[in-house]
């Protein structure tokens, strides 16, 4: 007997396509009549709010064009976070001040381009990384009535706002200005009309001006020497360390070089501190070995930048190509140095002196470095040649008499 | 001149300082003189000034025009201060001998060929 089986043929799976950015971006894009600009490093905003008739868009619709160029890590959202945690912030009625606390439903977040910039998914993504709800700063909001419809637009904080809702935030913690609250001659006074008109003018006005005050004006940027020492005090292992190697050379971080043992460029210091040798990370071991080489030569003194950092390099290359260099090496070329230069400072403009004269005489020979700290680098192994050194260094990588 | 201060600062065109520091007064009642001198390289000099005014903060009274460079130590005192500055940085400067000290204007001339200074 004879059998036939007959096999449905499976329906072929259709394959995922993979993610292919610009096609994404095209894809969000066209979705809109009209277009605007979506890179890493901001999204046009001002082009996309004409279609939004040039009025406030829901952050909704800027959190969609976020993901989007931020890739399909970013695409699922668990939502479920109440800062609040269903408190409610009652007011007793007309007393509510103009400037009051308070949270904010996503759905009634917007932002207006006239007293906002763009938005930048880079940015969101790098906050987003390092994120920690105890490091939320508040952001500022403008209550807005258009048309009847209340809008809280925010006019700063905007890039934590999105961080918060990819943290699945479904309230946002607020600072807000109600502009429903000026009275008309308060507005009058500011030199504004009298309509509602001229009142969302007078809003537009206080947020982009405070926007600008905050952003622009009054903002001071975290000095790397401010940024170290807070570091250090709440343990960062790293500073931790090279604050350890500082102490032990009689040095310590300063913001400037007013005193002996003052050690003041932070992040120069970092990048010696990071430097790798032939076995990897040398977790300050070149910087411990540069800063020891200037405080046990020249005994008074600040830390010189281009004398720890070249020395640092100079440890780093010899230990990558296998070089040893005895502890002797740094007596005599100390030796050699001071003898020649005197002081640590002028140790390097000295080098750097004749490496200018050299270029301009055009009695360099090689690759002419771009940066004080190899000019000085290259000026150090040539002049410990030249004054008849004997321990086998890297070669340099130009050459002239120094 | 009353107190025991001292001025530490550094030229270029030593006949011009002491010019105007005698611009004030007689030569009958005071002469202007170097205590101490040091002759190094400009860039040297300079940065031998600056750790020197570092060290002397606070005992500088007053900054600013009319005011800069009084230290209110004898000049022994700023002598052995700067010597132990010199040493510790590794400054690459000549003390200027006794013999020549208080240096004064009528010494310029010789002083100069002696040190080969312009």
């Amino acid at each position: 007997m004879a059998t036939m089986t007959l096999m449905a043929k499976q329906a072929r799976k259709r394959k995922a396509q993979p993610y292919n950015k610009k096609q994404a971006i095209i894809s969000f894009v066209n979705s809109f009549a009209h277009p605007f600009d979506m890179k890493d490093d901001h999204i046009d905003l001002r082009e996309m709010a004409k279609n939004f008739n040039d009025g406030p868009i829901p952050v909704e619709e800027i959190h969609r064009a976020i993901v989007t160029v931020l890739g399909p890590a970013y695409h699922s959202i668990t939502f479920g976070v109440d800062p609040s945690g269903g408190s409610y912030l009652g007011y007793a009625p007309g007393k509510r001040p103009k400037e009051y606390f308070d949270y904010i439903d996503w759905k009634d977040l917007y932002l207006w381009t006239i007293f906002q910039r763009d938005v930048a998914p880079n940015h969101v993504e790098k906050i987003f990384v390092d994120f920690d709800e105890s490091a939320v700063i508040v952001p500022c909001i403008i209550k807005i009535t258009i048309e009847g419809k209340t809008m809280y637009c925010v006019w700063d904080g905007h890039h934590t706002i999105q961080v918060c809702r990819l943290k699945g935030y479904t309230k946002f913690q607020a600072w807000i200005i109600d502009l429903d609250q000026f009275t008309t001659a308060e507005i009058e006074n500011a030199g504004f009309g009298s309509t509602d008109d001229e009142r969302i003018k007078f809003g537009c006005y206080i947020a982009g001006t405070n926007m600008r005050r905050i952003n622009g004006l009054n903002k001071r940027p975290l000095a790397p020497y401010d940024d170290f020492m807070i570091g250090l005090e709440t343990r960062d292992p790293t500073f931790v360390a090279m604050n350890n190697i500082l102490a032990s050379n009689g040095c310590m971080p300063k913001r400037h070089a007013s005193c002996d043992g003052a050690w003041t460029q932070i992040k120069s210091g970092i990048e010696c501190y990071d430097l790798e040798g032939k076995a990897g990370p040398s977790n300050g071991a070149f910087w411990s070995r540069a800063v020891a080489f200037q405080r046990n030569h020249w005994a008074v003194g600040h830390m010189v930048l281009e004398l720890y950092r070249p020395m640092s390099y100079l440890y780093a290359w010899a230990s990558v190509q296998g070089f040893k260099l005895p502890s002797s090496f740094d007596t005599e070329l100390a030796k050699m140095l001071s003898n020649r230069f005197g002081d640590a400072e002028e140790v390097q403009e000295g080098i750097k002196e004749s490496f200018w004269t050299a270029v301009n005489n055009n009695q360099m020979v090689g690759e002419q470095p771009q940066h004080d700290k190899f000019r000085v680098l290259n000026g150090i192994i040539n002049f410990y040649k030249q004054s008849g050194g004997k321990v086998m260094l890297p070669a340099p990588t130009c050459q002239w008499t120094v | 001149m009353g107190a025991e201060d001292s001025k530490v600062g550094i030229t270029g065109s030593p006949a011009v300082r002491f010019g105007v520091y005698q611009n004030s007064y007689s030569r009958k009642s005071h002469v202007a003189c170097f205590d101490v001198v040091y002759i190094g390289p400009a860039r040297v000099i300079g940065n031998l000034e600056k750790a020197v005014k570092q060290s002397f903060n606070w005992d500088i009274d007053r900054d600013g025009r009319g005011h800069s460079e009084w230290i209110s130590q004898t000049y022994k005192t700023i002598e052995s201060a700067v010597d132990a500055t010199i040493t510790g940085y590794k400054f690459k400067v000549v003390k200027v001998p006794k013999r020549w000290l208080p240096l004064t204007e009528d010494k310029l001339e010789e002083f100069f060929k002696e040190y080969n200074l312009n």
